[in-house]
């Protein structure tokens, strides 16, 4: 196999699949809903109970650019797979020099690319937001507890690669559910399903548990182990000193990506191959 | 078929290798790390699932349900641990507030069961300091943390020697408040200790900023004098004030 004709095809499929999208209304209504989700979030400042205000703002917008991003990332993976193969319009690409995983490759290149210009535009407008309740660029804060520092422009700019990350992982996973389901909706559900399980890991590790919970823990310690720990993501909470200690848990978000990614793509990319269409 | 089948085993065998490289990379948190408030798994939303969970031990508080009250605090300080108000005031509720309702009844418990009353004011002294042990791991920083850790040990336990070490450790701390200081200072006098909070003072009071009310500079110079007179110090022994003093605003700097 020519690893640049390869190539060649994955940049192909993708950027067929980007010119789908850019005639679809769920991406632009998805990023419209974030948009608002972000202005939105200063009608419920009076909710806020022990932190500064700016970091109350910070801590909701990045919620609400997670949220969006992760139903975008189901959503838009799960439509754009089985968009072909439910027009039967896959029959035609794969005819053509065109492998199976190189189809999946591309769609997945695709969902990124999609993923990225929604991180951009969604963290742009949190910064600014921000900016305006008066945010600085670096942080200010290096001398204050961790409970009372602001957040900061750059910080704010890595988090927002992080989630991209995490949306990124979320969309493998989606693709890789999508070659087992027979349907979209099926590879939807079961790709929130894992959205849900990913993001609520760490608090179900924080309830207290049963007076045996030995058999039970080991149980769902092993189901969870093979889901993704979607918190690795999230460094909202990080208590770092400066800004520039981001970039250690950004790095370590970085190469967890790329493992939970690499696995899910491959696998995708196996059972596809032995997929009847 | 078998097809199939292998295709599931292979998934998941791969999934599960890749969650356990994956926690050996991000460094898979301990059970214990998650009671200390370690929770980072919740998105950007943390916060009002936090004020919500809050609200949620309030009505429970409101209901004077102990195990509701402090199952609810746990989440509150697991969704986010970082506000210090969360802290603060469950311990508050743990050491003050829950003794009262075990009791059974609010109507001067004190009169009728002193003994158990007192028994149980200090069970639920000791879990609210179990509960800022966990708030200190998180905020080792807080003043305001051993500060709360110290009015438990004195108002519950009644431990001074306790309290004036957790007094000591908060004045210790940057930007702590200038109370902290002063009570290791009054506690240590009542342990009879009183060379020490001669000492502590003189070396607390150049470090006073001027012209700040809170420091209560002029407090602090009368307690000196107080406790020079109590032990007796000759007159050229005596604590002399500095010409030269911090301005207002500048911490302690112990």
């Amino acid at each position: 196999m020519n690893p640049v004709g390869s190539w060649r095809c994955v940049v192909l499929v993708a950027r067929a699949t980007l010119l789908e999208v850019s005639r679809q209304r769920l991406p632009a209504l998805l990023l419209f809903g974030a948009v608002g989700g972000i202005l939105g979030a200063t009608l419920l400042e009076d909710f806020n109970f022990g932190l500064p205000p700016l970091q109350f703002l910070a801590d909701l917008g990045q919620g609400v650019i997670a949220l969006f991003g992760s139903v975008l990332a189901v959503t838009g993976s799960a439509q754009l797979f089985f968009g072909e193969i439910e027009q039967r319009t896959v029959f035609g690409v794969l005819a053509k020099p065109v492998g199976r995983a190189e189809f999946v490759l591309g769609k997945y290149l695709a969902v990124l690319a999609l993923l990225a210009v929604f991180s951009v535009l969604t963290t742009a407008v949190l910064v600014v937001l921000l900016r305006c309740r008066g945010m600085t660029w670096g942080p200010d804060w290096i001398e204050l507890p961790a409970a009372e520092r602001l957040p900061d422009g750059l910080g704010l700019v890595l988090k927002g690669v992080a989630r991209w990350l995490e949306c990124g992982v979320l969309s493998a996973c989606t693709l890789l559910l999508a070659t087992f389901s027979s349907g979209s909706l099926g590879a939807t559900l079961l790709g929130f399903g894992m959205m849900a399980i990913g993001h609520l890991q760490s608090l179900a590790r924080a309830t207290p548990v049963g007076p045996d919970p030995f058999l039970i823990r080991r149980v769902v310690g092993l189901t969870l182990q093979a889901l993704p720990d979607l918190g690795v993501f999230n460094l909202t909470g990080t208590s770092a000193d400066s800004t520039a200690a981001l970039f250690v848990p950004l790095a370590r978000a970085a190469a967890c990506a790329v493992l939970y990614a690499g696995a899910a793509g491959a696998l995708a990319v196996f059972s596809f191959r032995r997929r009847e269409i | 078929m078998r097809s199939k089948g292998f295709t599931w085993i292979l998934t998941l065998a791969v999934l599960l290798a890749a969650g356990f490289i994956a926690r050996l990379v991000a460094g898979d948190e301990t059970a214990e790390e998650w009671a200390g408030g370690r929770c980072k798994g919740e998105g950007g939303f943390r916060t009002l699932l936090a004020d919500f969970l809050w609200m949620h031990a309030h009505v429970s508080w409101e209901r004077r349900q102990p195990e509701a009250t402090v199952r609810a605090l746990r989440l509150t300080v697991a969704a986010d641990p970082r506000p210090l108000a969360f802290w603060l005031n469950g311990a508050r509720m743990i050491a003050y507030d829950m003794p009262r309702w075990r009791l059974g009844g609010l109507d001067a418990p004190g009169q009728r069961l002193p003994d158990l009353h007192k028994r149980l004011e200090q069970q639920q002294g000791r879990r609210a300091l179990e509960w800022l042990d966990d708030a200190a791991r998180v905020h080792p920083d807080a003043p305001a943390v051993f500060i709360e850790r110290a009015n438990i040990l004195l108002n519950c336990e009644h431990d001074l020697e306790g309290a004036a070490a957790n007094y000591r450790r908060a004045a210790l701390l940057p930007r702590a408040p200038f109370y902290a200081a002063r009570l290791h200072a009054e506690l240590l006098r009542r342990l009879g200790r009183r060379e020490e909070a001669l000492a502590w003072l003189a070396h607390l009071h150049p470090r006073l900023p001027r012209g700040d009310a809170a420091a209560a500079a002029g407090l602090v110079e009368a307690r000196i004098r107080e406790l020079e007179t109590e032990l007796g110090v000759p007159p050229e022994r005596r604590y002399r004030v500095p010409e030269d003093r911090r301005r207002p605003g500048e911490g302690i700097g112990l």
